[in-house]
């Protein structure tokens, strides 16, 4: 009866995956999987893997999102300069960050907030409690308003799993069904599956840092954050503030936040509130 | 008499908007579900008055009173009490028992928060293969310095910032 229904559901993922791989980077788990490259692996051992992997794909479990979230996070911190290694600014924005966090929907992460080394005005988040800001947002954000208001921003993105969902969608979803199938502890059909997780990461990543999150996405999370913030005690205005000053600068050229929807559609759809002084 | 500068002026609005408008998302009536693995109610809507009880990870209550950003709620049973309305979610969490442990949901001492973590083996593997030797000595970096910074000292943050809870 079990072996019915791992069947079922093998055979269910495997039409899924026939529409997956038309178009996605990824296609090598199909070619592996359906090639009959692999003699060691059989019919039933693809199907209780594929089982596996179905549920992972579900509910990524607290491992899944630490490796996906640390990946992340070390693309992030490579391609914006490193991190800013100054012990008064780290503790300025863990303990604001935190104070915030600790009252999010997943106040049980083991958040961290870094500044990243750079000039530009950004801000990204990755799975498993990992914000970071670079150094020229944190310069522009220097009260304690303003910059609760831009790290509440961010973390409403890992307390939403945004990341997750943008894993989960189609496009993604194998990779993160894979990484159980890479830790069963089959040595030998585990690597394959292994670099189809890192192809996933590499390819949430380019699409983190070359389109971001949808528009709708990114305003959820400045509605989340913007509650979170005011309800902490922070000023309701302390994005909006930034945002304000950012497009005044830059109207909507997309020099600052450049992954993220214009600044004018961001500000018109915050609550217009006291602006905190910057 | 000396006239207030924009900037008292701007912080009286803040702090007379916070008052009026510092409202909990839940309402009476609602149900909600505790999200930390100890969450104490309180005998008044206040962060300094006495526990008169203790409610676990995923408890179910209902909003019984609502009064500025503290909730009176009932677990149904024998706990009711006051808590500071972002102390419970609206959404059930949904996690397994294994999965609670890792967090140190389920009565552990060690929490996710309060523990330094080294990067997984898979991370560190990714990391190889990348050529993100540098990044990850930075990320290795921001963990062991995220450690420093215990629950207590962001108690201590809320307490003196009058934030959360606290204000």
């Amino acid at each position: 009866m079990i072996t019915r229904r791992l069947l079922l559901i093998a055979a269910v993922l495997a039409g899924a995956l026939v529409i997956y791989a038309q178009s996605n980077p990824l296609n090598s788990l199909f070619n592996v999987l359906t090639s009959g490259k692999q003699p060691t692996q059989t019919q039933t051992d693809t199907g209780q893997a594929l089982a596996q992997g179905a549920k992972s794909l579900q509910n990524p479990g607290p491992v899944e999102q630490q490796t996906i979230g640390e990946s992340l996070a070390l693309q992030i911190v490579s391609r914006y300069g490193g991190l800013v290694r100054d012990p008064t600014i780290m503790r300025r924005v863990n303990l604001i960050g935190r104070s915030m966090a600790r009252y999010s929907d997943t106040p049980y992460l083991p958040w961290r907030f870094g500044v990243l080394n750079s000039p530009t005005v950004n801000g990204f988040s990755a799975p498993y409690g990992f914000v970071f800001i670079t150094r020229g947002l944190y310069d522009l954000a220097r009260s304690d308003d303003a910059l609760a208001g831009v790290l509440a921003h961010e973390i409403a993105h890992v307390s939403r799993h945004h990341a997750e969902t943008v894993l989960k969608a189609a496009e993604f979803g194998a990779a993160v069904g894979n990484f159980v199938l890479a830790r069963s502890g089959n040595a030998r059909t585990a690597q394959p599956f292994m670099e189809q997780l890192n192809a996933g990461i590499d390819h949430l990543g380019s699409t983190l840092f070359e389109h971001g999150y949808s528009p709708d996405t990114e305003y959820e999370a400045d509605h989340v954050g913007h509650d979170l913030a005011k309800t902490c005690g922070y000023a309701g205005g302390g994005l909006r503030s930034v945002l304000v000053a950012l497009h005044q600068r830059t109207g909507d050229s997309k020099q600052a936040f450049p992954t993220h929807p214009p600044l004018s559609d961001r500000i018109r759809r915050l609550p217009d509130e006291p602006a905190p002084p910057l | 008499m000396k006239r207030p500068n924009a900037r008292q002026i701007w912080a009286l609005a803040v702090l007379a908007g916070v008052a009026v408008i510092a409202e909990a998302a839940l309402v009476v009536g609602n149900v909600g579900y505790t999200k930390n693995q100890d969450t104490p109610l309180k005998a008044s809507p206040t962060a300094t008055a006495s526990v008169s009880a203790h409610l676990g990870f995923g408890a179910r209550l209902t909003v019984m009173e609502s009064r500025g950003a503290w909730l009176r709620v009932s677990d149904g049973r024998a706990a009711s009490g006051w808590l500071f309305s972002l102390m419970v979610t609206d959404t059930k969490p949904e996690m397994a028992n294994g999965e609670r442990s890792v967090f140190g949901l389920d009565g552990g001492k060690t929490t996710a928060t309060a523990a330094a973590r080294p990067l997984t083996d898979d991370t560190k593997t990714y990391a190889s293969q990348h050529n993100l030797g540098s990044a990850r000595n930075d990320v290795q970096w921001l963990e062991d310095q995220c450690k420093v910074y215990s629950d207590r000292d962001v108690d201590g943050f809320l307490r003196a910032q009058k934030k959360g809870e606290y204000q």
